[in-house]
């Protein structure tokens, strides 16, 4: 037991991990703080917080709660302390922000210390395009430290000097040229406004009228938002509390949401009337759509949004199968992780992240194949970089050597488009070596003995001539795997967009499998999904060979199922994938398609080949919020509502279903995209019943058994991780815990041989292999964030270039270079970097005018028709 | 970046590494090396050392600039430390500094035209029981790089600078 100011607080918060500060709290004492904030560790600098504690004065925030401690929080001499304290900070500092208002409210007035303002003319900077300093301001409590070391790990800020002269610094020189990462910890944290940012200046004088809680549209993370906002201005967005991002954001969640209001937003209907888009009402839009699509069923296509909600894919699918007689129905995923689904089906019979985003945290050694988190899922890349910080060992199997790889304890740095060969040869060391689980393997997998056969020929020193890595590195690193308690893996696009990305994503499951690691805490395979829905996509049918669920379209039983729920019944025969439908449109069999939030023109590879697929359609649909290369082909252009306009769910990597809520009306006639595929089913004779997207929810958790205990009212705090069989049941934090989905209940060793991509063939003499990929301040196509101040951050597409290859070329960073090959031509800005090895060169593809998958092959993995965009030969040269 | 360790100094930096448990452990004797080779701690020379210690620049930073024994300026041949703490305040260390101050014709961190010396009042040296102390660095001399001076007066200090200035001009 411990009184505070009277009043017991019990022993559950006695457990010596809370503070006297939280106890206090807990019992609704105002006790003033500005150095304490629960995201990061203790400070005790700023000593506001001064109790007494059995009649000593103690600094609340650095004290431990102890049973039979006596504090009281309110005493003469406190106040009286706290006052004088007040004085000297406002001696030092003219300090705004909450600390500012709690120290007005306190009647402090700086009269008392006059002559102390020592801090007047200290740094000021505005060269960032979100971030603004003026330590004038600064009481140096230090939290921007701890924020920046803690939460992000970039380490920009730290106490310079001491005595009356210290001071916060970022270094030498301008704001704007620190390692900063943009991700506005220390703005959000600071508690007196010395480092703010461009949205709290854009919106003073506004008053907030309401904060929603919401999902986070700018990758697979799922982020949860805290959105401020007064009338149809958003004030700033702040990191929810959340076991997602515990109230952290990176530069794109934070900042990247004034395209929202941009003037290039779709306003209205276009129709093209002439030859040119013309504004139209949506009577008309919605009418030819639905003639159009009927005329031509069932040689129609959709391709569904993976940045759009689940209801708005759900509708999708059911729209084109049950009204047109078609499985022709794909999604984004097709491009990025369909081999991860494919490749983790066949293994582990679910194709899905089998752990949480919080078992980083459980693990001790992380395998991270193919991704650079840091800049693609930055939230998930921040989490690691505390991990490693703290400890968690870390190899990284990257052909660049990025900002985790610079981190780790091993960087297996291997050949572009090698995958398979280095990690056959990880496996091979793992059985040479006896480093391996045989309890889990001889009760819960499968075919080890023909496996062990087989894999013994891929030993390390068989592959290092195809990889490039040396043997002892690789013989390291599964030692290194094999020995933690919790090895677990992530991994990214570098695993699935190659020739052989499904096979690649299965030798995953095969390590994680021959030591044991799945089914429990801290271990597993996941992959980092990478648009905000894509998993929502595929879990809600979006694909050619099964509907909502995964529930394929050629069993009798699935479709009786759906014929009974839809009043329809849908074909048996699988639809065309992505490339397919391109395919059918050149051929002319295909006369007529939908695509849904996507531009696939700037994003899909071969994009000459994706062009005149587009013009080879009778009639072209495109629903957006952006005018863009592929809406410019169409024939009508849906004007569709932003993540911030509507209510909805996404699904984020880790399997978990959080809510979408609805801050903003939608632009101008702009309207939800549920309320238009609605429209456009009633328009094509399908008339559905909905009124709002969580009876959407509800039909969907009527046929899909993953779904079935998934409601509105169940999700409104952290979501739920499916499957969820039942209304009662909590969700899945982890898959496979007693079984796999499989005949037998077993996981499946696959053996995978290494094969050379076709794409390699093509390769001419002076050619260098180009990787494709994002960088941090842009998502995807960039239509967003390319309209935000993220465009001053990253204006061009970059083409990371080595030294080696830049002196061959003549080249310096800054000039701008032609890329080209037999699919075409693309143009990029140089950086020359030892990030990439000698031979390779990286190219993002934010951009449109850079033309990027302009070069992109037709090469396609194997087994799930993902394009390899991670590996194509260009020659490069000065334009 | 174009600072770097000459092999001698790269060979006592390994030395001084493997005296800890982890490189990170090493920055404040790295950086006393650093500034012996540079003759000072630059900006460059902080990058530098976080480079050779995985520690993030601006922390070196942090550290460099709490110690006041990194001289983050350049100094000349012979860093004069003047100590004015309690022992050397009650003994005359004072009526030195300021007798510095105008025979060398600079403020306190300043360093003469020439680049031969550079005053500096300190805190305590720990020879109170010789109040006043002066310390000395010599840079050019590896094999008593640093010399105590102890019961000074004003009288005593002459002939040490005039000492001083004959070694400089002797080798310069």
């Amino acid at each position: 037991m411990l009184t505070i100011d009277g009043k017991s607080i019990p022993l559950a918060c006695v457990d010596g991990r809370h503070t006297v500060l939280d106890a206090a709290r807990a019992v609704g004492a105002h006790v003033p703080a500005f150095c304490s904030d629960r995201r990061v560790t203790t400070g005790g600098h700023c000593r506001m917080c001064m109790v007494e504690v059995d009649g000593r004065v103690v600094a609340a925030c650095a004290t431990a709660a102890r049973d039979g401690q006596t504090v009281r929080t309110d005493t003469p001499r406190l106040k009286a302390y706290r006052q004088d304290l007040g004085e000297l900070v406002v001696s030092e500092a003219a300090a705004g922000g909450r600390a500012g208002a709690e120290l007005a409210t306190m009647g402090v007035t700086g009269e008392r210390y006059p002559l102390r303002r020592v801090a007047a003319g200290r740094p000021r900077d505005e060269s960032h395009p979100y971030l603004r300093l003026d330590l004038n301001a600064c009481i140096l409590c230090r939290l921007c430290v701890r924020a920046c070391d803690e939460l992000q790990g970039q380490f920009v800020y730290a106490v310079t000097g001491r005595g009356a002269s210290t001071h916060i610094s970022w270094g030498e020189g301008a704001f704007k040229d620190s390692p900063c990462v943009s991700c506005g910890a220390c703005a959000s944290i600071c508690p007196t406004g010395a480092i703010t940012d461009r949205d709290r200046e854009r919106s003073a004088g506004l008053i907030e009228d309401r904060v929603v809680q919401t999902t986070c549209s700018y990758c697979g993370v799922g982020c949860q938002l805290a959105v401020h906002a007064a009338g149809e201005h958003i004030l700033r967005i702040e990191g929810a509390r959340s076991p997602v991002n515990h109230e952290h954001l990176c530069v794109k969640g934070r900042y990247a949401h004034t395209f929202v209001h941009h003037e290039d937003r779709l306003r209205e209907p276009l129709m093209r009337k002439s030859g040119v888009l013309t504004p139209v009402t949506w009577r008309e839009a919605l009418d030819r759509v639905a003639s159009e699509l009927r005329a031509a069923a069932p040689n129609v296509a959709m391709l569904s949004s993976s940045r759009c909600t689940n209801e708005e894919n759900y509708l999708a699918q059911k729209w084109f199968r049950a009204a047109f007689d078609t499985n022709n129905v794909d999604c984004c995923a097709r491009v990025c992780h369909a081999p991860s689904a494919a490749g983790m089906r066949a293994t582990l019979g679910t194709g899905a992240a089998t752990n949480s985003l919080e078992d980083l945290e459980r693990c001790d050694v992380l395998l991270l194949s193919g991704s650079n988190t840091t800049e693609s899922h930055p939230v998930t890349g921040a989490r690691i970089k505390q991990a490693v910080l703290g400890g968690t060992r870390l190899i990284v199997v990257d052909p660049r050597r990025t900002e985790l790889a610079r981190m780790a304890d091993l960087h297996l740095r291997l050949e572009p488009g090698t995958n398979v060969a280095l990690l056959n040869s990880l496996a091979a060391a793992l059985v040479d070596e006896g480093l391996l689980d045989r309890a889990f393997l001889e009760t819960r997998v499968e075919g080890f003995e023909a496996y062990a056969r087989f894999i013994s020929a891929c030993l390390p020193e068989d592959m290092e001539a195809i990889t490039g890595v040396p043997a002892s590195q690789v013989r390291r690193a599964a030692r290194m795997y094999a020995g933690a308690a919790r090895p677990m893996q992530a991994h990214g696009l570098g695993m699935t967009e190659h020739f052989q990305g499904s096979e690649g994503v299965m030798l995953l499951c095969n390590l994680a499998l021959l030591v044991g690691a799945v089914g429990r805490e801290g271990v597993g395979v996941n992959p980092l999904r990478g648009q905000n829905n894509v998993q929502g996509a595929a879990d809600m049918g979006c694909q050619p060979d099964s509907t909502t669920g995964y529930q394929r379209v050629d069993d009798p039983a699935v479709r009786a199922k759906f014929t009974a729920a839809w009043g329809r019944p849908f074909p048996e025969r699988e639809g065309l994938t992505l490339p397919q439908m391109y395919d059918a449109a050149r051929r002319g069999e295909l006369k007529a398609m939908y695509i849904f939030g996507e531009d696939v023109v700037q994003t899909d590879p071969d994009a000459h080949s994706v062009v005149a697929a587009l013009r080879a359609l009778d009639f072209l649909a495109v629903q957006e919020i952006f005018p863009s290369r592929t809406s410019a082909l169409a024939h009508v252009v849906l004007p569709g509502a932003s993540f911030l306009e509507k209510d909805g769910t996404f699904t984020n990597g880790e399997r978990r279903i959080q809510r979408v809520r609805q801050v903003l009306d939608p632009v101008g006639d702009a309207r939800p995209d549920w309320r238009i595929l609605c429209d456009l089913m009633a328009a094509s004779g399908f008339p559905q019943p909905f009124t709002r997207p969580s009876e959407i929810m509800d039909e969907i958790a009527r046929v899909h058994p993953g779904f079935t205990g998934v409601s509105y009212p169940r999700l409104v705090r952290n979501g739920l991780q499916w499957p969820v069989p039942s209304a009662e049941h909590p969700g899945t934090p982890i898959l496979h815990r007693e079984s796999f989905p499989l005949p037998g209940g077993k996981a499946r060793l696959v053996c995978v041989e290494y094969r050379r991509s076709p794409t390699l063939d093509a390769r001419r003499g002076g050619d260098l292999m180009l990787i494709t990929g994002r960088v941090l301040a842009h998502y995807n196509s960039g239509s967003m964030t390319r309209r935000t101040p993220n465009a001053t951050l990253e204006p061009a597409d970059r083409l990371q270039m080595h030294p080696t290859d830049a002196d061959a070329r003549g080249l310096r960073t800054g000039d701008v270079v032609r890329l080209e090959n037999r699919f075409g031509e693309a143009t990029g800005c140089v950086e020359v970097t030892d990030a990439v090895a000698p031979g390779t060169v990286f190219l993002t593809f934010h951009h449109p005018e850079s033309n990027t998958n302009f070069v992109t092959s037709d090469v396609q993995d194997r087994i799930a028709g993902c394009p390899e965009y991670k590996l194509v030969p260009v020659a490069v040269s000065r334009a | 970046m174009s600072l770097a360790f000459s092999d001698a100094a790269m060979r006592r930096f390994e030395k001084i590494v493997s005296r800890y448990p982890n490189k990170q452990a090493a920055l404040l004797p790295v950086l006393h090396l650093a500034q012996e080779e540079f003759g000072y701690v630059p900006p460059e020379a902080m990058e530098y050392v976080g480079a050779l210690l995985g520690v993030p620049p601006i922390k070196v930073q942090h550290v460099a600039t709490f110690y006041t024994m990194y001289n983050l300026k350049p100094v000349g041949r012979f860093h004069v430390q003047v100590c004015t703490n309690i022992a050397c305040y009650l003994t005359g260390g004072p009526e030195i500094f300021a007798h510095l101050k105008r025979k060398l014709g600079v403020e306190n961190k300043g360093t003469t035209a020439d680049g031969v010396f550079t005053l500096e009042e300190v805190e305590c040296l720990a020879a109170c029981g010789n109040a006043p102390a002066i310390q000395v660095n010599d840079k050019h001399d590896h094999e008593w790089p640093i010399v105590y001076h102890e019961d000074q007066t004003v009288a005593k200090v002459d002939a040490l600078i005039a000492d001083l200035r004959k070694k400089a001009s002797a080798s310069p």
